[in-house]
């Protein structure tokens, strides 16, 4: 599942992955609905990305639906593939309840 | 007179035959021995030299991902009608992963085919909040003769990505026939 929304938010204060991290806590981010690694080896159960406008950002957020295990291979002290495992989160909200929860960055950020 | 007929040693003719509004041109030959191209004999080569092309440039929009599988680059897609030839292809761009230690990882795919293996290149974040230059090019194996689509595509291994895209900082990707 992916949703994209337009989020018409002033973020020219911060970096772009601090505003990442705002967009992140405001989804839910946590480990039942883990949108982003700490490490290579975590569960993830979607991913988020944006495209940081001039005054406004368009949000993707991906929910996975299927489980994946990681593919990583090494070569030649090369590791090549994906380490983490995409995983089915237990509550995936739903598009609106995701959208309403980036909505409450309006006037936070 | 409109044609200059050559008569065939043995039989037949060739004609030489000039446009009925001609303007005032010179044909020079060349001053050896030589045999002329046609577009349906040895010539056919000469037709359609010009290489298909294309590229993005990035300039407004700078973006971000956590994605730990390979996604799209936003926009960095070139699609191009090829003849039996190879796409070469390349990228530039400035890149940050938020976690020290971490990767940006940058792949192409042309039509489904990765170009760099199931991950790709990546850029490893030595310092903490230090924007890499993310260049790299590449080619393609030999495309059947039709239409292509080539695409950027990117993941981290933990962490945010971000790929800069401004006015003073630019993101470039392109696609060109090699021919």
């Amino acid at each position: 599942m992916h949703i994209t929304h337009k989020l018409i938010v002033d973020c020219s204060n911060m970096t772009y992955a601090d505003f990442a991290d705002k967009c992140l806590v405001a989804l839910g981010h946590s480990p039942d609905f883990k949108l982003k690694a700490d490490l290579p080896t975590d569960t993830v159960h979607g991913s988020v990305s944006i495209i940081h406008y001039d005054g406004y950002c368009e949000v993707t957020v991906e929910c996975y639906h299927e489980h994946e295990e990681p593919t990583a291979v090494m070569s030649y002290g090369t590791i090549s593939g994906r380490e983490s495992t995409l995983a089915v989160a237990t509550n995936i909200p739903s598009d609106a309840e995701l959208i309403a929860r980036l909505e409450t960055l309006k006037g936070v950020v | 007179m409109a044609n200059v007929v050559l008569s065939g040693n043995t039989s037949g003719a060739i004609t030489i035959a000039a446009p009925d509004v001609s303007g005032t041109n010179t044909l020079t030959l060349p001053a050896s021995t030589g045999t002329l191209l046609t577009t349906t004999g040895d010539g056919s080569s000469l037709t359609g030299i010009n290489p298909s092309f294309g590229r993005v440039v990035r300039t407004a929009g700078t973006i971000t991902t956590t994605s730990t599988s390979l996604v799209d680059v936003t926009g960095a897609t070139v699609t191009i009608t090829t003849g039996a030839f190879p796409v070469g292809y390349g990228f530039w761009g400035v890149t940050m992963n938020s976690i020290q230690g971490q990767r940006v990882h940058m792949n192409i795919m042309v039509d489904a085919a990765l170009q760099l293996g199931t991950q790709g290149t990546y850029w490893n974040q030595e310092v903490a909040g230090l924007f890499t230059n993310s260049a790299f090019s590449g080619q393609s194996d030999v495309l059947s003769a039709g239409a292509h689509t080539t695409k950027a595509q990117w993941s981290v291994s933990a962490g945010t990505g971000t790929l800069v895209g401004t006015s003073a900082n630019s993101a470039m990707f392109y696609a060109q026939e090699i021919k």
